[in-house]
């Protein structure tokens, strides 16, 4: 009965072993697997040497075996490649500079690829930004047309005193045959005569009696594929025939309305613009009057066609292309506002009494902070511009709205990440702190303080985080090793602490 | 690994066992009294800092006595350092573990 029972254990304790073998590297299985039946060979021998079938001889050989899947997974992490964690990559601060660096270079590449980013984030396209103003007759929000070519008109043909001149364009829907048997739905903005020359945007012009076509550079790559000779192309619109006159770059549109191309109609044909047509205005604005607003957005009362008295909105052309490092500034502010609320802002205590830092080494941590703040703005600006203007025919207001979101999200958590980093490192070489270990409970928080304790592996110092602040213990504070440490603190440990 | 290698005590104590004539796994996990699931990791590192080597016994000396070869461990030149430096820092790793010689004396 007990030999019975013996071979079955036997048999239990090879299962395991072969359980545990498929652990242990492939090229490493036979030897390894060879070395522990073997041992168990002995194992078994000695301990049967002390008398017949015993539990808790069993046991012992069972706890033996079970050794065994420690042994395979030291094996499979020895052999492993050593990927190093996110945290340990942060280690040193050059390393984390560098990281935080390569981050930065990457988000801003991936803005330099993005169209709308690139118009998005140009002072103005214009040469005479500075005079140029959307008029709208509702809030300045509204994204819409909202002035009808009847007020354009009317405006145009009375004589102004804020402004010299203005235009107008009205994007609607219209079918364009690009060649035989392909036609396109595109939206066409159809512009005054003067609206062009009035942004000072480069275009040429033609001596055909044909209406001008000026492609976006949008539809020009999509349509024509970016062919060079697309300039002089006649193309079928509705029932007539257009002329392409000219390709305006990506970066030279930001106003309203994402228009495939703008078909400048002579002024006799500009009339056939139904009055009733809502569109865009952009006004000029006198330079020879001294009684020009100076802000960005003003309102105007102003006489509508039927003489009634209405509100205006004008908007200087150029506050519109600032308008999203203004928004990341205002982020920024309420992200440093928002911060307290999510971590601590103090460093925490360096004692100086006994341990005088050079002022070089004091200076470095604040530089090494610093840094950190300057590489972290420019990664969140133009981290919230890739996500807001990743799609080009994404609605302004949309992406003004994501913008502000993922500014202040990825603010709040870089800040965040900065502070609690720096904390955790030593205020002598700059590097992280480790082996957080737990002191104290938090029950006898009267008698002793509990909390979390962090080690220099330089051997500079420890770092005591409280559990709960007290008005003792308010914050966390830094503990200087004097150099009788050095001895625990080997230059190249064996092996980490745990591991042996 | 130069001889200024600081081992921790376990470490220390596995590596004087095999100084000790203890030179397979299980003897070294009966004179020190640690498991063996601390015992042969800790040997797969030394070998890996090349403190100590392995080797298979001869195949015909285990056939002669009807058991399995077995797998004996030695102190490498860079172990023996490693081993005086320890015992600097350890020193009662020699009482716990004396060699034969010492016994001798």
């Amino acid at each position: 009965m007990s030999l019975h029972r013996v071979s079955l254990f036997s048999i239990g304790n090879q299962s395991l072993l072969r359980l545990a073998a498929f652990l242990v590297p492939r090229r490493l299985r036979s030897e390894w697997s060879r070395e522990w039946r073997s041992e168990l060979w002995h194992v078994r021998q000695e301990r049967s040497a002390e008398g017949p079938f015993c539990w808790h001889t069993e046991q012992e050989i069972t706890d033996f075996c079970l050794g065994a899947f420690q042994d395979a997974l030291c094996l499979r992490q020895q052999s492993a490649p050593t990927v190093a964690p996110l945290s340990r990559r942060f280690a040193s601060p050059a390393q984390c500079l560098l990281l935080l660096a390569t981050i930065a270079a990457a988000v801003y590449g991936t803005a330099q690829l993005l169209p709308g980013v690139q118009s998005a984030v140009l002072v103005s396209p214009y040469r005479v930004p500075r005079h140029l103003m959307l008029i709208s007759q509702s809030s300045p929000a509204a994204e819409g047309p909202t002035i009808t070519a009847a007020q354009f008109r009317a405006w145009q043909a009375r004589r102004q005193s804020l402004f010299s001149t203005f235009a107008f364009y009205q994007p609607v829907r219209h079918t364009i045959e690009i060649a035989p048997h392909r036609i396109e739905g595109w939206t066409i903005a159809r512009s005054s005569a003067n609206l062009l020359d009035l942004l000072e945007l480069p275009h040429r012009v033609s001596e055909s009696t044909l209406p001008q076509l000026v492609l976006s550079d949008q539809a020009w790559k999509r349509y024509f594929g970016n062919d060079p000779h697309a300039v002089g192309r006649v193309l079928r619109m509705g029932d007539r025939e257009v002329q392409v006159a000219a390709i305006i770059p990506a970066v030279q549109w930001n106003l309203p309305g994402n228009v495939d191309a703008w078909l400048q109609e002579p002024d006799d044909r500009a009339h056939a613009i139904p009055d009733a047509a809502k569109g865009f205005l952009i006004g000029q604005l006198n330079p020879l009057n001294r009684h020009a607003p100076f802000t960005t957005q003003w309102s105007m009362i102003a006489s509508t066609v039927s003489g009634q008295p209405e509100y205006f909105t004008c908007i200087l052309l150029s506050s519109r292309s600032s308008s999203t490092f203004s928004l990341f500034l205002f982020m920024v502010l309420l992200a440093c506002i928002a911060l307290p609320a999510t971590t601590s802002i103090p460093l925490g205590e360096y004692p100086d009494a006994h341990h005088k830092l050079a002022r070089a080494t004091r200076f470095r941590r604040w530089i090494f902070l610093v840094s950190k703040f300057a590489l972290i703005a420019p990664t969140v600006y133009y981290l919230s511009l890739d996500l807001a203007y990743m799609s080009g025919s994404m609605h302004a207001e949309t992406s003004q709205y994501i913008q502000i979101i993922s500014s202040f999200a990825a603010c709040l958590f870089a800040l965040r990440w900065a502070l609690r980093d720096q904390r955790q490192r030593c205020p002598v070489c700059l590097g992280r702190l480790s082996n957080p270990a737990r002191v104290g409970h938090p029950s006898r928080n009267f008698l002793a303080w509990s909390g979390t304790e962090l080690i220099c592996v330089g051997g500079h110092g420890l770092l005591h985080v409280p559990e709960i602040p007290t008005s003792w213990f308010g914050t966390q504070r830094w503990l200087y090793l004097d150099p009788s440490w050095e001895v625990l603190f080997p230059e190249t440990p064996l092996a980490s602490p745990g591991s042996l | 690994m130069a001889g200024e290698t600081k081992l921790s005590h376990t470490a220390a104590m596995i590596l004087q066992a095999v100084n000790a004539g203890f030179i397979y796994g299980f003897s070294v996990m009966e004179t020190t009294g640690l498991p063996s699931g601390t015992v042969y990791p800790a040997m797969r590192r030394l070998e890996r800092d090349e403190l100590i080597r392995s080797s298979w016994e001869a195949q015909s000396i285990a056939d002669a006595e009807l058991r399995p070869p077995r797998k004996y461990y030695k102190l490498t030149r860079a172990g023996k350092l490693t081993l005086e430096a320890s015992r600097k820092r350890y020193p009662l790793l020699e009482k716990m573990i004396p060699t034969p010689e010492e016994e001798r004396v």
